[in-house]
């Protein structure tokens, strides 16, 4: 579905990610995990297309995406949904008008029904009854939720989900891993999670990709990251085991 | 032959029959299948979906109208034998089948809301009492009992409130001084005493228009800023923060920037009444071809102190107002970025309002007592 290739990016010359390569497959949840600052966020961005890598391919469907002008961009993004770390919501529109917002700009259905879409995706995400309140009055686990469901108002075929559970209590975190493995199942769309909450990582995961230092230290299973030999991913993982 | 995907209606009461996926065409099909059936008086309409693969959002939504459609009608709308992944997205969305109930809005009494607004103007008015209050406080009284100031943020908020306010304050001084001359001396050439405009020059900057032009440049400049920077702080919780720190937020905020206007203000008026009178030299000067001693005499001869200290108190009190104003919408802002962009617009038509006010009671108390 998405394979990237010899990836070398950054800001100015300060180089963050280094000849990284791998390939995410359909109806997967492949979770990005790693400690701060060591990539995570530059290589979502580079993924979705809002940061240009320095060397290396991206392709989509087997279509390059580095170098495509933003007409082209846009195109691709339609396909693809971003939950935002700081759920990025309008607080001067409702709730159900931010899930609307990519439906009446994508002009892909009829103006009518966006918001019985706008209010189905918001059932999706059991926020039904949450329409027409402003961002402002939600509880930080409810905004995620719009969040998820203004990611999935286009019907995407991959979501990013950028620190999901960032800043919430471990049941609220947990209610919104199960609720992306909801999603996807029944969406059936895949899904791409940075995160660094072990706890997530273990609920969510089909496959763990794992950055140190800008390069990629693990790829694989739960089962094999919890038998590396690697000290990187034994520190990280065992870390988890300690707090369990 | 059947199709993947489509729909089957035979009429009457016989189900409709949705095969393969439902996509926003199939819907649409549907939709007219079903408002035909109710122009036809059907009160019971059936859909099976257990043809049904796939269902998508757009499709969904088709299918959620016109459950709603016969509803509104009177009629009814059955779905079944939907089964698999559609089954389990359908019982996820049932909640949106039923229209959405209107978001209650408590019924308005004219008066009970010409009344409310009052309140808020009154308790609005209170407490930008308080912030001047508080702001002589922590300006003037609380560093002679030892509680210091923040000097540091006192000299950058004077940077910038006066040092980076000169060229601009200056310039439109400059300009208006030569749009007042020029105005006044094609009236005065009437009566052969264009010697006069250097008198109007020099008592209209002094008195009125050096305070009032560089009042309104500050605000727009300064004014925005204050409010802008107290309201990102106030929505980004920086307040919060300074206040569960055990910090006076007048203090640490409000008193730095009370006081460099206050001292940049008059300073920023002086500059202002001499670029001013400077713009009517000139075109005293190089247009009407006066000599430079004949117009400076002139405009020595017409302005006193008591003009000049017109114009001195009515820069403090403008300084008063933009300050005040600023903090006071800057630090009552409720919401998101929206909402720092509304507090600042606010402030700023607030503060040239008031300035304009303030300046009219000036000018009627000066006009009488004379």
């Amino acid at each position: 579905m998405i394979r990237v290739a010899g990836l070398s990016a950054g800001y100015g010359d300060r180089q963050v990610l280094e000849n990284i390569g791998f390939d995410i497959f359909p109806g997967e949840i492949l979770t990005i995990v790693g400690t701060s600052g060591c990539g995570k966020t530059t290589l979502l961005k580079n993924l979705i297309g809002l940061a240009a890598p320095a060397r290396g391919s991206i392709r989509y469907w087997g279509r390059e995406i580095t170098g495509l002008d933003d007409e082209a961009l846009n195109r691709l993004r339609r396909k693809i949904g971003v939950s935002f770390q700081s759920n990025a919501l309008f607080n001067s529109i409702s709730v159900a008008e931010n899930v609307a917002l990519p439906l009446r700009e994508s002009r892909a259905v009829d103006q009518e029904i966006i918001p019985v879409i706008s209010r189905m995706k918001l059932s999706l995400v059991g926020l039904g009854d949450t329409a027409h309140l402003m961002p402002d009055s939600l509880s930080g686990g409810m905004k995620k939720r719009v969040a998820f469901a203004r990611a999935v108002a286009l019907d995407p075929e991959i979501v990013f989900f950028d620190e999901p559970s960032s800043g919430l209590d471990p049941v609220t975190a947990a209610g919104l891993d199960r609720l992306i493995r909801r999603l996807r199942d029944l969406l059936e769309i895949t899904a791409v999670v940075v995160t660094h909450d072990l706890a997530s990582i273990r609920a969510i995961a089909d496959r763990v990709l794992m950055l140190a230092e800008g390069r990629i230290v693990f790829l694989g299973g739960l089962e094999e990251a919890d038998r590396s030999a690697d000290p990187v991913v034994r520190a990280f993982f065992d870390r988890g085991r300690e707090r369990k | 032959m059947t199709k993947k995907t489509g729909i089957d209606s035979a009429g009457g009461s016989e189900p409709i029959t949705l095969r393969g996926t439902l996509s926003l065409s199939e819907g649409r099909e549907l939709l007219e299948t079903v408002k035909e059936r109710i122009r036809a008086g059907a009160k019971e309409i059936q859909i099976d979906l257990a043809g049904l693969d796939g269902i998508d959002s757009p499709g969904a939504a088709t299918l959620i109208q016109a459950w709603r459609l016969a509803r509104q009608k009177g009629g009814r709308l059955r779905l079944s034998g939907a089964r698999g992944k559609t089954a389990a997205f359908l019982e996820l969305i049932r909640e949106s089948f039923p229209p959405p109930a209107p978001p209650l809005r408590p019924s308005r009494n004219p008066l009970a809301g010409l009344g409310e607004k009052g309140l808020v103007a009154l308790a609005e008015i209170r407490a930008a009492g308080r912030l001047v209050v508080e702001a002589v406080y922590w300006s003037f009284i609380a560093p002679l009992e030892g509680r210091g100031l923040r000097w540091k943020s006192l000299i950058g908020e004077i940077d910038e409130m006066g040092f980076k306010a000169i060229g601009i304050v200056a310039l439109i001084n400059f300009l208006l001084g030569v749009v007042v001359a020029m105005l006044s001396a094609a009236q005065l050439r009437l009566f052969g005493v264009q010697i006069l405009v250097a008198s109007l020059v020099v008592i209209g900057f002094a008195r009125e228009l050096a305070a009032l032009m560089t009042g309104i440049v500050v605000s727009a400049r300064s004014g925005a800023a204050i409010t802008a920077e107290l309201a990102a702080m106030t929505v980004f919780e920086e307040v919060d923060a300074l206040k569960s720190m055990g910090q006076n937020v007048s203090r640490f905020l409000i008193a730095p920037k009370f006081l460099a206007i206050i001292v940049c203000l008059p300073l920023l008026t002086a500059i202002g009444f001499v670029t001013g009178v400077a713009g009517g030299f000139a075109l005293g000067i190089f247009s009407l071809g006066f000599t430079f001693n004949r117009w400076w005499e002139q405009t020595l001869e017409a302005v006193t102190t008591g003009d000049l200290l017109q114009g001195f108190i009515k820069s403090l009190v403008f300084a008063v107002i933009i300050v005040v104003v600023g903090c006071h919408h800057g630090l009552r802002v409720k919401g998101g970025p929206r909402a720092i962009g509304q507090a600042t617009t606010r402030a700023v038509v607030q503060d040239i309002f008031l300035i304009i006010v303030a300046d009219l009671v000036f000018a009627s108390l000066f006009y009488f007592l004379a």
